[in-house]
């Protein structure tokens, strides 16, 4: 990977998870979750990761919080390999590195209040009065939206857009360089969205902070990232500065699904070359390209030839032997 | 037969109020006095956010209200025919042969313990059941085939867990076609699938509908699966329809600063600018409306006279209408 001095660097990051065996002797099977996954992503950035059902975005989400092990490869945050960094070193790098979940509702205990739930990680990281305390949780709550008068209210008590903005006062509490959302507004109500949208925004601006952003949506993902990579079956299969991945997508994937996004307007209605079949299951292993068997420009040595993420261009990787040709996204 | 304008509609709805029991209170007016008609052949969105009241007023057609939900007032025609006032029996024998419902999640929609082809069957055996089973296996494969899953014969020996997502709808949507309805509801169809799998079965209902003539109402919370299917929009807030259009119409020109408000708040691909222009606030508690037009809290262009009274859904050119006193005037939300 190019860049050096990077907030986040991962590097080669496998999952895999073992399947029952049938019979005793049988051979061991692994589902590849993540399967050699690269990215890096700089201070004040936002990285969004787009990828279907099954493509393993999740699972890289949760390495990187360190909440699952990894099979093989490296998360390097602020120069510390997260997985065999010292105990010292974990808890600053707990402290710096945050995650918003998909479902408020059950990422918050429901017998702490809203002061409870922004305070708990300062008790934990720092040492403050009571009084302190209470200051800071007014602060932070003040910070996303919400104000004094949600102090001790419970989490049944806020509407599931009002509970995403606690979620968010918790992550930012300890203020953090990188926060992990995975799927953090695909929950939530259109008009909803772009409330939690502009926050997470604004909050950047302020705080440089930077932002992984997983979801499936693909214009929610264009409209907060600076740069996007697309993952499928396990591995990214192309990345790049947000417009060019919309201008000119060379993976064959990345084309499909950026077609197969509704359009805006009728007017903008058209003919679609839909990509048919659906994402691989992962326990069958190919040696090839695991879009093979769905890929219109496909040839017989996607087949066994398993092309590798290269930069093609400044700025953007993609994994294809037969890329998509110059721009044609027709409109 | 009371209104002759509705003679041509397949369905056509009259000031449907549908109500659910609270304890100790009053009852809760969740669609609150709602009037559409679907033509046959026609694709009528209901779009709306969570809370709205699209999904009962499907369940309310279908006669699906589920605890203690009733229909308080109004009328519900089928070709002529009250709903309403039909015994459970007669209802029972239009779901699936007049009209059909497929749902959000498909796997909660279809019985784990049972092959593809014997729950595809069942359907078969109530609407046609002079039907040897012979035949029968042969129009299971048939449907199956229609809705375009591949290896047919092979996928209706499957249990749906071995299915994916877009698979389980596929075979909902072919239980849901194996009485040849004329109406079919959609409640959400494909918000639980992925994109790709979202555009094909998108696809396949327009082909259907298309290729059948049947009537669809398609319930969504998101405007860009609206624009990609729909022929007329019905937008609803808080328990009422807010904005009626043809989708070109309610695209090129909204009227209702609500419907104004979920377009710009909506991130699409061609969106430019920084911000999004959320709308502030967040829906009414349906037990708890605020007074006068329910949107008004949220509205940049509430006045005083927005509180006294809720708004008549007014017409404003041909076949578009908007429950609004200031219809058509931008609706820029400035603050956040």
């Amino acid at each position: 990977m190019s860049n050096e001095d990077a907030l986040l660097k991962v590097t080669d990051l496998k999952k895999h998870f073992p399947l029952p065996r049938k019979k005793k002797k049988q051979e061991q099977a692994y589902v590849k979750a993540v399967d050699g996954v690269n990215f890096y992503i700089n201070a004040g950035e936002t990285l969004g990761i787009v990828g279907e059902s099954g493509s393993g975005k999740s699972t890289v989400a949760k390495l990187i919080m360190q909440l699952l092990q990894p099979t093989d490869g490296q998360v390097v945050f602020h120069g510390n390999d997260v997985f065999t960094q010292s105990k010292k070193d974990r808890k600053q790098t707990q402290k710096k590195l945050q995650m918003v979940f998909q479902d408020p509702y059950g990422s918050l205990n429901p017998r702490m209040t809203a002061k409870e739930i922004v305070t708990e990680p300062l008790l934990i990281h720092e040492k403050l009065s009571k009084k302190e305390l209470e200051l800071r949780a007014l602060g932070l709550l003040e910070e996303v939206g919400l104000g004094m008068q949600h102090l001790n209210r419970y989490p049944h008590q806020f509407s599931g857009g009002q509970r995403q903005r606690l979620s968010i006062a918790r992550a930012i509490a300890l203020k953090p360089d990188l926060i992990v959302c995975d799927e953090a507004v695909s929950a939530l109500d259109v008009s909803i969205q772009a409330q939690i949208l502009n926050l997470l925004k604004q909050l950047q601006k302020n705080y440089g902070i930077a932002f992984i952003f997983i979801a499936h949506g693909l214009p929610a993902v264009k409209h907060i990232s600076d740069r996007i990579a697309i993952m499928y079956a396990g591995k990214i299969v192309e990345i790049a500065d947000k417009e060019e991945i919309f201008k000119n997508p060379k993976h064959p994937y990345t084309k499909a699904l950026l077609n197969a996004v509704p359009p805006s307007h009728p007017r903008l209605r058209k003919e679609k070359t839909l990509v048919q079949g659906e994402t691989p299951s992962f326990d069958i292993t190919t040696s090839g390209c695991p879009f093979y068997n769905r890929c219109m420009n496909a040839k017989e040595d996607c087949k066994t030839n398993a092309p590798e993420l290269i930069e093609h261009e400044k700025h953007h990787e993609y994994a294809c032997h037969y890329p998509e040709q110059a721009s044609n996204r027709e409109n | 037969m009371t209104h002759d304008s509705h003679q041509d509609a397949l369905l056509s709805v009259n000031h449907l109020v549908t109500q659910f029991p609270a304890k100790g209170k009053k009852n809760i007016t969740v669609v609150d006095d709602i009037s559409f008609d679907v033509k046959p052949g026609e694709i009528v969105a209901i779009v709306g956010e969570s809370g709205s009241g699209k999904s009962i007023t499907s369940q309310s057609i279908m006669g699906l209200l589920k605890s203690g939900g009733t229909i308080a007032n109004g009328e519900i025609l089928y070709q002529g025919h009250n709903l309403v006032e039909m015994s459970k029996k007669e209802r029972r024998k239009l779901r699936g042969k007049e009209m059909s419902m497929i749902f959000q999640e498909p796997m909660s929609s279809l019985n784990p313990m049972l092959r593809v082809k014997t729950q595809i069957a069942e359907a078969l055996k109530i609407h046609v059941p002079k039907q040897s089973p012979k035949e029968r296996m042969e129009k299971v494969i048939e449907l199956l085939k229609q809705v375009e899953i591949p290896n047919a014969e092979t996928v209706a020996t499957y249990f749906p867990h071995q299915l994916s997502g877009g698979m389980r709808q596929r075979v909902m949507i072919a239980i849901a076609l194996a009485g040849e309805p004329n109406l079919l509801i959609a409640d959400e169809p494909t918000t639980a699938l992925d994109v790709t799998t979202q555009a094909q079965i998108l696809a396949l209902i327009k082909d259907l509908n298309s290729r059948n003539g049947t009537g669809v109402i398609f319930i969504t919370h998101d405007l860009s699966v609206v624009a990609d299917i729909a022929d007329r929009v019905l937008v609803m807030y808080a328990g009422k329809i807010v904005e009626e259009a043809t989708v070109y119409d309610l695209f090129e020109n909204p009227q209702h600063p609500y419907t104004m408000g979920l377009m710009k708040a909506m991130p699409t691909l061609e969106t430019q600018s920084d911000l999004l222009d959320p709308i502030p606030g967040n829906a009414p508690d349906i037990a708890n409306k605020p007074k006068g037009c329910p949107f008004h809290p949220r509205c940049p262009l509430a006045t005083e006279k927005c509180v006294e009274k809720i708004p008549e859904l007014n017409p404003i050119l041909n076949d578009h209408s908007a429950r609004c006193i200031y219809p058509g005037k931008g609706g820029n939300n400035h603050e956040q």
